[in-house]
């Protein structure tokens, strides 16, 4: 009897001592810190080996500024940069303006077809940029472009007016294959605003276009400068579009003269004393958004209330119906139209004939050329291990950085945005100096592309966790709390549910990029871990365009596909608004 | 007398029968040697992907039991990648075939190639012969040419360039289409021999034409299948083959000289299948492989008395130019610098 009320006190004991411990030391604070540190793991320690030798003599290790001497020191290289920076404010300004409407259109109006608009929209994001850049160099090139023979034949004139060879058309392109991170991020914005405040607005007497400009709009700011931010950055890390562009229009950007810097002799010291501004960029921009912000509540998120009505337009819904199919049009229809084309034709310059008319090219892509299958099955099964590896650490971390669980919580933001200013191309650099030496031995394995892609898409999974965890009010967590839940139980059990959508959202926003992503593929990759992106960039140098065509179209709809899937899996019809 | 002419024959006999069967005994322990390392990485800058793979697979089905992966890129983005796995103590080629002569040039000098000699080289065409390494450090497995191509439904046969000064007349403006030797090995050669037979100002007098400058030599033969420029320099078997498939592509190879590009294939040292490495290297030789080559790649093959395909010319009945190494090693970094100042990019 004794022994047994020894050992029930003893195990009484145990239990209270370790509730005791658990109420002082609240263990998911240790799930904070994994996230830290698969953040510094990710992200610090590539930029920190690459800030180390952009400072280290190329042969002898020594420290020195004879590198940042060699990146400036030529008017060419200096121009690259002023370039680069040029077409970043022009993509994003001309794809803000371009895409805002049709994220308000969707959001807010009773334009009809929305559903059509949004699978145009996933088309837009689905094609590859650089894929898009070849189609529309044969849409829009100077002398045989589509456009150009079409507006000679109708005007009589003698030559076209389209040059795709400009940095005019270099804009164009890189601004309509961005149109869906303005899209997304936006709508996101816009749909989470009740209609409450335009009601209050047309009630004391606004039209809708003057709500729209003065209410709805600058509501969602955040959303649009976030949207803002991240064109200008990812526009600046293309590396395959300015290869196909810029490069004939004869001028550099930075990501084109990096690649320079790699051909032999390599001067990786030189390339990464050369990206070091682009970092400073980053955090300007980072410090602006924030002093743009600084003194407005976002708040509009409170559970799950709120009526979202949509604005009648009259006629006018037809205007922006056509608008959308336009664009959609110079984006998806037309450019998928030269692909198809391309993919089933024995001789592209042949023309159109029924004798030109061929399943060759799709056969030997799929079947005769070794490469394709593995490349494929690695480009979707690398995408999505880094969609679900940058989700996590993103929400993580935009948790932590809102909440105040650690001090110094900005630095770890500013960390989380600092990938995506690194051009693609250095990013890899960066990977490659820190992770193929010991003890980190990653080189020619797949799980290098895998973090290199997470880091590289973890700024657009952190901008978009961080808008969804700003416009939650933590009125709902301390609920949990006040009710005896501890920090992680509530993130799982509310605030996770209510992100669930942009959760899927934000991961099809890393999904899709890494199974198109080249400029850091092209470092990274070894013979059995290449990828799709890598193939197209080789074929694009061996002048046989139909393959090009055909192996673009099998990356474009297996993608559709598993997203299609994907949807359905989750639940959702993206035709239906739930 | 007689029994000691006899006795020589008979020594001959034995001699050359022994050299064949020490060269087939070679061959299957080299053979057995590789069956035990699996595989063999080449790492190739020419011939284009579908070609290289034929090969690489034509070498699987002949050697039973040993795998050949196939990276092929262009000339400067392979010596890259192989720059790269040496770097960070990674090697992963084993067979290193490039474009730019320069590349082996400098391989050589940093003692990362092995030497090693074929037996299969003594099928070898003389022509193509003396461009081998001397040291046994590299072999020229094939050999491509470039020439000008043109638009057959925009140029006129009559109206082509027949030589290549004939590209600076100012009816072509707008016209040319060329590859960057800051990318293409084969780009970079024959920017050095232009240098060479005209100087600099060739090229200067050209960018005043604006031509397109893409990235690859091939890059030009896409350009012209579109119709958006009509003159090209280009790698004259691409051209060939599109000319096949139907596209209006036609070739012309310049009375000065066509340039020849031998595009040599060493084994490197750090190799981690060096006997697979030296099967592979060997089979390059063979006639097998040589026949393949000239099948599917219409361009003249190294070895003697192999059919070359119609549209593809007999070496020997055109005039030939190319710079030597020393001339390639020096002049192709110079070039680019000179390219790129002269075209801005």
């Amino acid at each position: 009897m004794a022994t047994t009320a020894n050992t029930e006190a003893t195990s009484d004991g145990f239990k209270l001592r370790l509730m005791h411990f658990k109420q002082r030391f609240d263990v998911s604070m240790l799930f904070w810190l994994l996230m830290i540190a698969i953040l510094l793991f990710l992200v610090v320690n590539p930029l920190f080996r690459l800030i180390q030798i952009s400072f280290q003599d190329g042969d002898t290790g020594a420290y020195t500024l004879g590198n940042y001497f060699a990146a400036y020191g030529k008017a060419r290289y200096r121009e690259a940069l002023l370039n680069s920076v040029e077409l970043g404010l022009c993509v994003a300004t001309v794809c803000t303006l371009v895409g805002t409407p049709i994220a308000w259109a969707v959001s807010r109006t009773d334009m009809p077809f929305k559903g059509f608009v949004r699978l145009t929209i996933l088309g837009t994001f689905i094609i590859p940029p650089y894929l898009g850049a070849i189609a529309w160099i044969l849409m829009a090139g100077p002398n045989a472009g589509w456009f150009n023979r079409i507006y000679i034949w109708l005007s009589g004139a003698e030559h076209g007016i389209f040059d795709i060879y400009s940095f005019t058309g270099l804009v164009v392109v890189i601004s309509l294959y961005s149109l869906p991170y303005v899209y997304i991020f936006i709508s996101s914005g816009l749909d989470v605003i009740s209609s409450e405040m335009e009601d209050a607005a047309n009630i004391l007497g606004a039209g809708k276009f003057r709500t729209t400009l003065r209410i709805t709009l600058p509501l969602a700011l955040p959303a649009i400068i976030a949207a803002f931010v991240i064109v200008f950055l990812e526009s600046i890390a293309l590396f395959g579009t300015p290869a196909f562009i810029a490069l004939p229009a004869r001028f550099h950007v930075v990501t084109t003269q990096l690649w320079q810097f790699f051909i032999f002799p390599i001067r990786a010291e030189v390339a990464a004393a050369y990206a070091m501004p682009l970092l400073a960029v980053t955090i300007f921009l980072f410090l602006m958004q924030k002093w743009i912000l600084r003194r407005k509540g976002f708040v509009t998120l409170t559970g799950k209330g709120g009526e979202r009505r949509e604005i009648p337009l009259g006629i006018w819904r037809w205007v922006l119906f056509g608008y959308c199919m336009f664009i959609a049009s110079l984006t998806v229809f037309i450019p998928m139209a030269v692909l198809i084309l391309a993919a089933f034709s024995t001789a592209w310059g042949r023309g159109l004939s029924w004798d030109n008319l061929t399943l060759d090219n799709l056969r030997h892509i799929l079947l005769t050329q070794e490469t394709t299958q593995t490349a494929i099955f690695n480009t979707y099964t690398y995408a999505a291990a880094s969609a679900v590896l940058a989700i996590t650490v993103a929400l993580a971390i935009a948790y932590i950085v809102h909440r105040r669980l650690v001090p110094m919580g900005n630095v770890l933001a500013v960390l989380a945005m600092c990938p995506f200013v690194i051009p693609g191309v250095v990013l890899a650099i960066g990977f490659y100096a820190a992770y193929t030496s010991p003890p980190f031995m990653l080189y020619g394995t797949a799980w290098i592309l895998i973090f290199a892609f997470a880091t590289r898409f973890l700024p657009i999974a952190y901008a978009n966790s961080h808008a969804m965890v700003r416009s939650m009010n933590p009125e709902m967590e301390d609920a949990v709390r006040i009710l005896g839940g501890s920090r992680v139980y509530a993130v799982r059990k509310v605030v996770a549910p209510l992100l669930k959508r942009s959760l899927v959202g934000t991961g099809l926003l890393v999904f899709i990029p890494a199974t198109r992503e080249l400029s850091a593929a092209l470092f990274l990759y070894a013979p059995n871990t290449r990828v799709i992106s890598v193939l197209l960039f080789d074929l694009s140098s061996e002048g046989v365009f139909e393959n090009l065509a055909a192996l673009g179209l099998v990356l474009v709809v297996s993608s559709v596909t598993l997203v299609v899937i994907g949807f359905k899996v989750m639940g959702r019809d993206f035709m239906i608004r739930s | 007398m007689c029994s000691l002419l006899k006795y020589l024959s008979f020594a001959t006999l034995l001699a050359l029968a022994g050299a064949q069967v020490s060269a087939a005994e070679t061959d299957k322990v080299l053979y057995e040697k590789a069956k035990a390392e699996g595989q063999v990485v080449w790492y190739a800058s020419s011939p284009r992907t579908s070609v290289a793979e034929k090969m690489g697979r034509a070498f699987e089905a002949h050697y039973k039991g040993i795998k050949a992966v196939v990276v092929r890129t262009t000339a400067q983005t392979i010596f890259q990648r192989l720059s790269m796995d040496l770097r960070s103590n990674n090697p992963i080629a084993d067979v290193f075939t490039t474009s730019d002569a320069g590349h082996i040039v400098e391989l050589k000098r940093k003692g990362l190639l092995t030497s090693w000699t074929p037996p299969n080289v003594v099928n070898m065409i003389s022509a193509f012969r003396k461009y081998n390494d001397k040291d046994g450090y590299a072999y020229v497995v094939f050999g491509g040419i470039i020439g000008i191509t043109y638009n057959t439904k925009l140029v006129s046969a009559v109206d082509a360039p027949k030589d290549w000064p004939d590209l600076l007349n100012p009816k072509w403006e707008n016209q040319v289409t060329i590859g960057h030797p800051g990318f293409s090995g084969y780009a970079g050669t024959w920017v050095v021999q232009m240098n060479n037979m005209y100087g600099w100002s060739f090229f200067e007098k050209l960018e005043a034409l604006n031509p397109h400058v893409g990235r690859s030599i091939t890059d030009t033969v896409t350009m012209l299948n579109s119709g958006e420029r009509s003159i090209g320099v280009s790698n004259l078997a691409a051209g060939i083959a599109s000319a096949d498939k139907g596209n209006p592509i036609g070739v012309v190879y310049p009375k000065s000289g066509t340039v020849f590009m031998p595009t040599p294939t060493g084994l490197m040292k750090s190799s981690p299948h060096p006997n697979a490495g030296k099967l592979f290297l060997n089979w390059l030789l063979s006639p097998e492989a040589q026949q393949l080559i000239a099948d599917v790649r219409y361009e003249p093959a190294v070895k003697k008395g192999v059919k070359t395909q119609p549209g593809s010319i007999d070496l020997d009945t055109i005039k030939l130019v190319r710079p030597t190494p020393e001339e390639i090693v020096k002049g192709i970094p110079e070039v680019k610098e000179k390219f790129r100042d002269t075209f801005g990019i």
